[in-house]
C-alpha cells in the first residue's frame, strides 16, 4: 500500500523531533564577530577559513552599512502625509576623481583576486560628527525596509581602502540594500587621507511613507553636468526621479557626469514590496450563509507573508485548530469534527515575510452565526 | 533562565545571555542546517548567518510563539538564502521509471535511528533535499515552497515526488546490504 504524504510527514517529523548535532566552537566566535557592536567584524570573519562563503557575506554587509552611513537622510513621519520630506544631514564624502585616481584604481584591480572586487568604505567619521543621533535611525533602516528610506551613497576607490568582498557570480555589483538587510554590523570608521579631494555628493533612495512602491531617487553633485539613472534596466535623467515600482528587487545604477569630465558611478539593489502584513479577522460565520465568510483564512488576507502555522484556542486555552497547511483554513470545527460554539477565540500565527524575517502575531476572532 | 528572560537580557545587550541562548539552541539548529546543507562547511556557514540574523532580529520576536520555532524559521530562511546564493536549487529533471514508497519502506524508516535518517537526508541530491525538508519536515505546502524558493508549485511537487523515489531506491539498497 502506498503511504500518503501526511504519513511521511508524521514519520520524519516524529523521528527528527529535537534532533541535535555537534557544533564547532569556532561558529560562536564567528557569530560574535558579526553581531552589532562587534569590532572588526569583517576582519575576524575573513580570518575564518572554514567559513569562506560567510566571509564574503559579512564583508559585503559591513561595506554596505559603511557606505550607507556616509549620507544620512531622515524622512518625515506622520507630520507630513503628502510627500516625503528629506532632511539632509550634510555629509562630506569623497567623490571619485576619475583621472586622478586611475592609477590607484588599477592597483586595486591588480590586487583583487579572481572573482573578488575591491570595495571601498566611505568614511563615517564626519557623518557621525554632523549627524548626531541619526545613526540610530540608519541602523533601523537595515532592519525595517518598509518604513524608512533606503539609502545609496558614493564611495571612492581613491581614498578609503578597506576590504575585499567576494561577490557571487550573479551579483556583479555590490548591492548595498541586500547587504544591509542581512546584518546590523556597525559602520567602519576610518580617517580620511589628507590627499583626498572632498566634494559634496549626496545620493538617496527615499520611499514614500504613504506608498510602499513609490520611490524618489535623488542625487546631487557639485559640478554635475548630467545624471544618468538606470532603474531595473529603464533609463532616466535628472537629479531627481520619482517612480512607482513593480514589486520585487530593483537594481539601481546612477552615473553622475561632472562638467570637467569626471564621473561618479553608484549602484545598489533595493527591495520594493508592499508592507508585509496579516489582515486581522475579527469575525466569521462558518455556520451561517454558505459561501459567505465561511472560513478563518488569515493567509488570504496576508500581504507578502507566508504563514506556516496558525493555532486557534478557545477561552479555556484548548486548541481547536492547529495547522501548517494554510490551504486548509479553519472552518469553525474543532480537531475532532465538532462544531465550535459561538464565542471569542484566540489565534496565533507564525510565518515569514518577503524579506526573510520571521513574523509572529496574535488576535481574537468571534464565531458568529449572522 | 526562561526563554523570555533570555530574550530580554539579549535585547539589553548582555553577551552572557546571547551565549546562553546560543548554547541552548545551537545543537538543534546545527541539525537543521545539516539537513539543508548536506555537508558540514555549508551547514556551519548557515549556522553562522542564521544566528547573526537571530540576534539581529531578536527584537521582532513578540514572545507569542515558541522561541525555538522562531529561531528555526530565521535559520531556515538564512539556509535558503545560502542555498540560493550557492545556486544549489539545481533540480533534477531526469526522467526515469520511479517506484513509489510503500508501507514497508515507511516501516524501514521508522526502524532507523535519528542519526541514520539525518544521514539519509544529507545524502539526497540538493534539489530534492531542499523541497523534502521544507515539505516533509517543516510542513510547508507546495504553494509556500514555490514562493519560498522561487520555483513553480509543480516543480516543488515533482521534486518531492522524486525525493520519495530516491528514498525508495536508497532504502532498497540499504536493505540489500544489511
Amino acid at each position: 500500500m502506498k503511504p500518503n504524504d501526511q504519513h511521511i510527514r508524521d514519520l520524519f517529523q516524529s523521528k527528527l523531533e529535537g534532533a541535535q548535532a555537534p557544533v564547532d566552537p569556532a561558529i560562536w566566535s564567528a557569530v560574535q564577530s558579526g553581531l552589532p557592536g562587534a569590532a572588526g567584524a569583517a576582519g575576524a570573519a575573513s580570518g575564518g577559513a572554514a567559513f569562506t562563503g560567510m566571509t564574503a557575506w559579512l564583508v559585503a554587509a559591513v561595506v554596505g552599512v559603511g557606505i550607507a552611513t556616509a549620507v544620512i537622510f531622515a524622512v518625515s513621519g506622520d507630520d507630513d502625509k503628502q510627500s516625503p520630506v528629506v532632511t539632509e544631514v550634510q555629509a562630506e564624502v569623497i567623490g571619485e576623481k576619475q583621472d586622478e585616481t586611475k592609477q590607484q584604481a588599477e592597483a586595486q584591480d591588480d590586487s583583487a583576486a579572481s572573482g573578488q572586487a575591491e570595495v571601498d568604505l566611505a568614511t563615517s567619521q564626519e557623518v557621525k560628527e554632523k549627524a548626531g543621533g541619526s545613526e540610530a535611525h540608519l541602523a533601523n533602516a537595515s532592519t525595517d525596509e518598509t518604513s524608512v528610506p533606503q539609502i545609496i551613497t558614493g564611495g571612492s576607490p581613491d581614498t578609503i581602502h578597506s576590504h575585499k568582498a567576494e561577490q557571487a557570480e550573479d551579483e556583479p555589483n555590490f548591492t548595498g540594500a541586500q547587504a544591509s538587510d542581512d546584518t546590523q554590523t556597525p559602520a567602519q570608521t576610518q580617517e580620511l587621507p589628507e590627499s583626498a579631494v572632498p566634494v559634496t555628493a549626496q545620493f538617496a533612495v527615499v520611499k514614500d511613507p504613504l506608498n510602499d512602491l513609490k520611490y524618489q531617487f535623488i542625487a546631487e553633485y557639485g559640478d554635475a553636468d548630467s545624471y544618468e539613472w538606470s532603474i531595473n534596466g529603464a533609463k532616466y535623467a535628472g537629479s531627481r526621479v520619482e517612480l512607482e515600482l513593480e514589486e520585487g528587487e530593483q537594481f539601481v545604477r546612477l552615473r553622475v557626469n561632472a562638467e570637467n569630465g569626471d564621473y561618479d558611478v553608484h549602484e545598489t539593489t533595493i527591495k520594493a514590496y508592499r508592507k508585509p502584513e496579516v489582515k486581522k479577522i475579527n469575525t466569521f460565520t462558518p455556520f451561517g450563509s454558505p459561501g459567505e465568510n465561511d472560513v478563518f483564512d488569515l493567509q488570504a488576507g496576508a500581504t507578502n507573508i507566508i504563514l506556516h502555522r496558525v493555532v486557534v484556542m478557545d477561552n479555556d486555552g484548548k486548541v481547536v485548530y492547529d495547522s501548517v497547511d494554510q490551504e486548509d483554513p479553519w472552518d469553525g470545527y474543532d480537531r475532532f469534527g465538532n462544531k465550535c460554539p459561538i464565542a471569542t477565540y484566540t489565534y496565533q500565527y507564525e510565518g515569514i515575510d518577503v524579506y526573510g524575517s520571521a513574523v509572529v502575531g496574535a488576535g481574537y476572532v468571534i464565531i458568529n452565526n449572522n | 533562565m526562561t526563554d523570555q528572560e533570555l530574550v530580554r537580557a539579549c535585547l539589553e545587550g548582555s553577551g552572557k545571555a546571547q551565549r546562553l541562548l546560543y548554547d541552548k539552541y545551537s545543537g538543534q539548529m546545527m541539525a537543521v542546517c545539516l539537513r539543508y546543507a548536506g555537508n558540514e562547511p555549508d551547514a556551519q556557514d548557515m549556522m553562522q548567518e542564521g544566528f547573526i540574523k537571530v540576534f539581529d532580529k531578536l527584537g521582532q520576536y513578540s514572545g507569542k510563539g515558541s522561541l525555538v520555532g522562531w529561531i528555526r524559521s530565521v535559520v531556515i530562511s538564512c539556509a535558503l538564502v545560502h542555498i540560493r546564493k550557492e545556486k544549489r536549487f539545481m533540480f533534477h529533471e531526469d526522467v526515469e521509471e520511479v517506484q513509489h514508497l510503500t508501507d514497508d519502506d515507511v516501516d524501514a524508516v521508522s526502524r532507523m535511528s535519528q542519526a541514520e535518517i539525518m544521514e539519509l537526508i544529507r545524502q539526497m541530491p540538493d534539489g530534492y533535499r531542499t523541497v523534502f525538508n521544507l515539505f516533509a519536515i517543516e510542513g510547508y505546502s507546495h504553494k509556500e515552497i514555490a514562493e519560498l524558493i522561487e520555483v513553480s508549485e509543480s516543480t516543488s511537487k515533482t521534486q518531492f515526488f522524486k525525493a520519495k523515489a530516491w528514498l525508495k531506491k536508497e532504502l532498497n539498497a540499504l536493505e540489500r546490504t544489511t
